[in-house]
């Protein structure tokens, strides 16, 4: 992926930088706002990493000004400020989604990863699959090697959703937002708490492990 | 429209328009009746003087015999109609009139047969003198006419004048009715979160009315202000903090990277932990800080909140069990609440985590959802009534709470929450445990 970071901190910048060229990625660096407008502007870049407070122009004005370009890449904001104005401000700017500083490398990657692979999966598909785990979507059905397993409803929606980004990290604050349609921070492991009942049925009595933990990120099903 | 119309009777205008009627309508009475009474008083002495007269004539002679003979000649010439003249005396009576005529001394007489083409109604005056008694009665038509001279004068100028100034009243206090509707419309505005609301130009004077409106700006100006710096301060704080707590997180991470496996990681983990404690406070802090400076509520939306309570349950449902805990919901009956699902949602988060963190394995904790109240009850060590407004204050915790984790702003961060819903917070006994409950405003 070629991604655009603009980001005024130099440390945050390097880090975030050299983490995706680590994994692969190819990576343009801008430390203020009117510079990174014109990288975004002149280049064609799969995803935008954006800092909400920049000099010369500001995260939101930046993706406003693209936005009315008609310019369309994936923009994800990062910031200091998580209350659910800010984020709405960002998505109402025309943000595709949003991280609230300190953040994770592994949240970050996970949700770049989400933002420019979008249409990836077709939503129409009827049957999900990963090794010899096999969802259907209509029966509502799951069986791993012909067995079935009976799930609760949130639970299969959570594995509908790791199926759904197979291959990909989903973290837990991605999972509180597709699966429960929160957004907020727990203090307690919620999430962990489903993703191992989900594995006590799914895992468990069979002889290899689908869903993977990914540490500092999240959770993941190999494709 | 009825109701506006209430209002305007209810108004300031108005209701000094109405007092003022009410005022003028007394003085004005007063002087009619008293000005009737002075009048009244003069037509009767008048009348009495002349009546006296009259008998004085008649009387004049002082034998039965010389007073009869001149009644009789004068009532001969005389219409009962104007004047009534009668002498009862020894031989019977003699007169222009022979019917009844009750009383003494000066009276008013209504004479009930009108087939004796008498008027209407007579000043009467009788006198005993030798032989009998001597009446003289002048018809009363110049008091009747006085009458309706004052009713006249009372209809003409008191009539109008009351119309016409509770019809400037209603006018002046429908115009006063719209520039406060104006001023009204602005305070709702600016109670539900618009700061940017401002009066519209307000038509007529510049009275005390739009004074009222210069201090409302200038005040919402000021909250605006101060608003917007406090916004800007959090901002900068929240970027100024952020930004090396961040370069902390990269430090950690990459020093675990940089470390070979094992080594240390142990005091990693425990760093990391700090950091995400400290950005979970922090984070409260400035939600708080946030929710509390205003918000604004015209993004509310209705919630329903059984079911977001039910969502919030079923996602703390395995956490609690893995503390051996026993969550579970009881729905009385369903409403929707005007809110953000966000903020509610961290708020029912808040008090389970809560309950959970301040009830030894085992307990249980019940929330309940009647319409808009939610009630989250457990079976913990509960707070000492005393204590109670203290845990709402931030960083506050109970000293037994102290080994457990928690920054002590969830309370405070749930009490900023429903202030903005416009919300009751109460924490009660729930014998043994805590109770809290909440009621949120419907849609």
């Amino acid at each position: 992926m070629r991604i655009l970071v603009i980001e005024d901190d130099r440390t945050t910048g390097d880090y975030i930088a050299n983490g995706l060229r680590e994994e692969g990625h190819v990576v343009d660096l801008s430390r203020n706002g009117r510079e990174g407008l014109l990288m975004a502007q002149t280049n064609d870049f799969d995803v935008l990493v954006v800092d909400r407070m920049l000099p010369d122009l500001d995260g939101l004005s930046l993706v406003r000004t693209l936005r009315a370009a008609k310019n369309l890449t994936p923009a994800l904001f990062l910031t200091a400020l998580g209350g659910v104005d800010d984020r709405i401000e960002g998505l109402n700017a025309g943000g595709d989604d949003y991280l609230v500083k300190p953040f994770a490398f592994g949240e970050l990657s996970a949700r770049l990863a989400a933002l420019a692979r979008r249409p990836q999966m077709r939503d129409d598909e009827a049957i999900l699959s990963a090794g010899d785990l096999r969802m259907d979507l209509i029966r509502r059905r799951v069986t791993r090697g012909g067995v079935e397993i009976d799930l609760l409803p949130r639970e299969f929606a959570l594995l509908e959703c790791l199926l759904r980004r197979k291959g990909r990290v989903q973290t837990r604050t991605m999972l509180l937002e597709a699966v429960w349609e929160l957004s907020f921070d727990p203090q307690t492991n919620v999430v962990e708490s489903h993703v191992s009942r989900l594995r006590g049925k799914v895992d468990k009595p069979f002889a290899t492990e689908l869903i993977k933990t990914v540490r500092g990120a999240g959770y993941r099903i190999e494709a | 429209m009825t109701a506006d119309w209430r209002d305007i009777l209810r108004s300031t205008p108005m209701r000094l328009t109405l007092r003022l009627v009410a005022l003028f309508l007394v003085i004005s009475l007063l002087t009619f009746a008293a000005t009737w009474w002075l009048a009244n008083k003069t037509l009767l002495d008048a009348a009495e003087d002349t009546l006296d007269v009259e008998l004085d004539e008649l009387s004049a002679s002082g034998d039965p015999k010389g007073i009869a003979d001149a009644v009789a000649a004068i009532s001969n010439k005389t219409d009962p109609e104007n004047l009534i003249l009668r002498y009862d005396g020894t031989h019977g009576i003699v007169g222009n009139y022979d019917g009844a005529l009750p009383g003494e001394g000066l009276r008013e007489f209504d004479p009930d047969d009108p087939a004796d083409h008498l008027s209407d109604r007579y000043i009467l005056k009788s006198r005993d003198v030798p032989g009998g008694q001597l009446t003289v009665g002048e018809s009363a038509d110049a008091f009747d006419e006085l009458r309706e001279v004052f009713g006249q004068v009372l209809s003409f100028t008191l009539l109008p004048t009351v119309l016409l100034v509770l019809a400037a009243g209603l006018l002046s206090a429908r115009r006063a009715a719209r520039r406060l509707g104006a001023i009204e419309a602005t305070l709702d505005r600016l109670r539900g979160g618009d700061l940017s609301a401002r009066l519209p130009d307000l038509p007529g004077p510049a009275d005390d009315l739009s004074r009222v409106g210069i201090g409302i700006d200038r005040l919402a100006e000021a909250q605006q202000s101060s608003t917007e710096a406090l916004r800007q301060v959090s901002a900068d704080i929240a970027h100024d903090l952020k930004t090396p707590i961040q370069r902390l997180a990269v430090q950690l991470a990459q020093t675990r990277d940089e470390l070979p496996e094992g080594v240390a990681s142990q005091a990693l983990d425990r760093a990391e932990a700090e950091v995400a404690g400290i950005v979970s406070t922090f984070q409260s802090l400035l939600s708080i800080a946030q929710i509390e400076g205003g918000s604004p509520r015209a993004r509310f939306q209705p919630v329903d909140l059984s079911a977001l309570v039910t969502t919030m349950a079923e996602l703390y449902e395995p956490a609690a069990e893995e503390g051996s805990h026993r969550l579970s919901v009881v729905v009385l009956s369903r409403s929707a609440v005007l809110g953000d699902r966000a903020l509610l949602g961290q708020v029912i988060a808040n008090l389970i985590e809560n309950a959970l963190r301040h009830t030894p394995p085992g307990s249980a904790v019940l929330l309940t959802v009647d319409g808009p109240r939610l009630t989250v009850a457990d079976t913990g060590p509960g707070i000492p009534p005393d204590e109670r407004d203290k845990v709402l204050r931030r960083l506050y915790r109970l000293d037994r709470s102290r080994s457990t984790p928690g920054s002590g702003l969830g309370l405070s961060l749930v009490e900023a929450v429903v202030k903005l819903h416009g919300g009751k917070l109460d924490l009660q006994e729930n014998a043994p445990g805590l109770r809290v409950v909440i009621t949120l405003p419907t849609t």
